[in-house]
């Protein structure tokens, strides 16, 4: 497989795929090659957004596979004319939610573990790692709403327009949400005593 | 530049996902509490998303999803990645491409195909082998070409010699016969014995005669002492219908010598 200027243009064998649209048109036709190359193209994005909404790989794995499932299922439905990856990270998103709801359900409280883990402000932690885990962990505090709207945002880079029309919520609204989740996250490093490389602290008087 | 327009470019900056150009925030935030905390909480986060990315783990499920889906649709198919290594074809190879999909539908084709032939093949060949089977234990027709008098190692070697013989037709007719000489010879001692217990009934045991018993005051036969049958005595057309059908019963009854059994 060759990829050909950037990653919409596939070579593979004798045919040469130009974008998601015709990968999706071949596998509306029953293309196994083609259901292979959309899942290729896309498994590393919905399997990062249910990572991070979930925190836990298993589960993760499981609703990646419901997801693509599901988006073979509705391919049909899918407007040749709007982008293929917020449409497929809209059901993961939503899969995610109800896996979340399932979970709570079920009473596996994940707050509790947290707390423990929260229970006293830490040493200050300058590694990277650290840092990525202690945002995951703040993630796992915040309102579902919220937390899907962060990782939608930062880690899939969506702009606020798309991911009100994934969430089906107005602009405004997502630019709320995102702006109150950065400041509980913010507040969370806060109490952990968690502080920038090279910030700075104005002179007391 | 005040706080109004520092909240303005960092908020801007961050919906566009790219870094705040210039030196003049971080200048502003060096004299403004407020907006250096801000600062601060912008450089941290920006921090901690850069790391928190990078934590993802990898993942290859295009296999297990793909074959999920056509076990949903269409049922089990073999993957070219699943065949032996014989059969293996190198992903970029045109080969591949020549066959998938059509190449494995032909295949569940055939093997459904294969599976029709050996439901209809199988019982057939054992039912013609049963029809083959009752007919050579049977007795051939004249033209047949099995010997009528097979060598005796054939006939015991052969399972049909080992079955009881079927019933001939003179058997049958000659069971048929006796069930009938049965019935007629049990009717004909129920006759008998019912014709010989009505003058019983009439006689005691030295001979005397009885007479009926008196049912009720005004039955006739309370008045009835006269042994020798009378007009009025009831058990007549009894009695003479038991002879009837007696001597209608010995005529029925050949009279040749009946079977002993």
């Amino acid at each position: 497989m060759f990829f050909v200027g950037g990653s919409s243009r596939i070579e593979w064998g004798s045919h040469v795929i130009q974008d998601d649209a015709d990968v999706i048109a071949l596998c509306l036709e029953g293309d196994v090659d083609a259901m292979h190359q959309l899942v290729e193209r896309y498994q590393s994005a919905v399997f990062g957004l249910c990572f991070k909404i979930l925190g836990h790989r298993e589960d993760a794995e499981d609703t990646v596979q419901d997801v693509f499932l599901r988006a073979f299922r509705n391919l049909a439905k899918w407007d040749p004319l709007r982008p293929f990856k917020p449409w497929v990270l809209t059901i993961a998103a939503n899969r995610c939610r109800t896996a979340l709801e399932k979970r709570s359900r079920q009473a596996r409280n994940i707050d509790g573990s947290l707390d423990t883990i929260d229970a006293g402000p830490s040493s200050r932690q300058s590694d990277r790692t650290d840092l990525g885990e202690e945002l995951d962990l703040a993630l796992k505090k915040l309102r579902t709403d919220y937390r899907i709207c962060f990782i939608l945002f930062h880690q899939q880079e969506l702009s606020c327009a798309e991911i009100g029309d994934m969430l089906n919520c107005p602009v405004g609204t997502v630019k709320i949400w995102l702006h109150r989740a950065r400041k509980e996250l913010a507040e969370h490093f806060t109490r952990r005593g968690i502080v920038p490389e090279g910030h700075y602290e104005l002179p007391r008087i | 530049m005040n706080c109004l327009e520092f909240k303005e470019k960092l908020h801007s900056a961050v919906e566009a996902h790219r870094p705040p150009a210039g030196d003049d925030l971080a200048a502003h935030s060096r004299q403004c509490p407020d907006c250096l905390r801000e600062w601060n909480e912008y450089q941290l986060l920006t921090q901690a998303v850069a790391a928190w990315n990078d934590t993802a783990p990898a993942v290859d499920l295009s296999d297990s999803i793909v074959s999920r889906w056509l076990l949903e649709t269409t049922g089990p198919v073999r993957f070219p990645s699943a065949l032996s290594s014989d059969e293996n074809v190198s992903p970029t190879s045109p080969e591949k491409a020549a066959l998938a999909p059509e190449s494995f539908l032909f295949q569940r084709r055939s093997a459904g195909r294969l599976r029709a032939r050996q439901v209809f093949w199988i019982p057939g060949g054992l039912l013609l082998m049963f029809f083959l089977l009752i007919r050579q234990g049977g007795s051939p027709p004249e033209n047949s070409f099995v010997s009528k008098n097979p060598p005796q190692i054939e006939s015991e070697t052969s399972w049909a010699t080992a079955e009881p013989p079927l019933p001939e037709l003179d058997t049958l007719l000659q069971d048929v016969e006796s069930g009938y000489w049965e019935l007629a010879n049990s009717a004909v001692h129920t006759v008998s014995d019912a014709a010989d217990l009505l003058p019983m009934r009439r006689v005691g045991m030295n001979g005397a005669p009885l007479g009926w018993p008196a049912l009720m005051p005004s039955s006739p036969f309370s008045e009835t002492t006269n042994p020798a049958p009378s007009k009025d005595d009831p058990s007549g057309p009894l009695s003479q219908g038991f002879s009837k059908a007696l001597n209608l019963l010995l005529e029925v009854v050949p009279a040749t010598e009946l079977p002993t059994s």
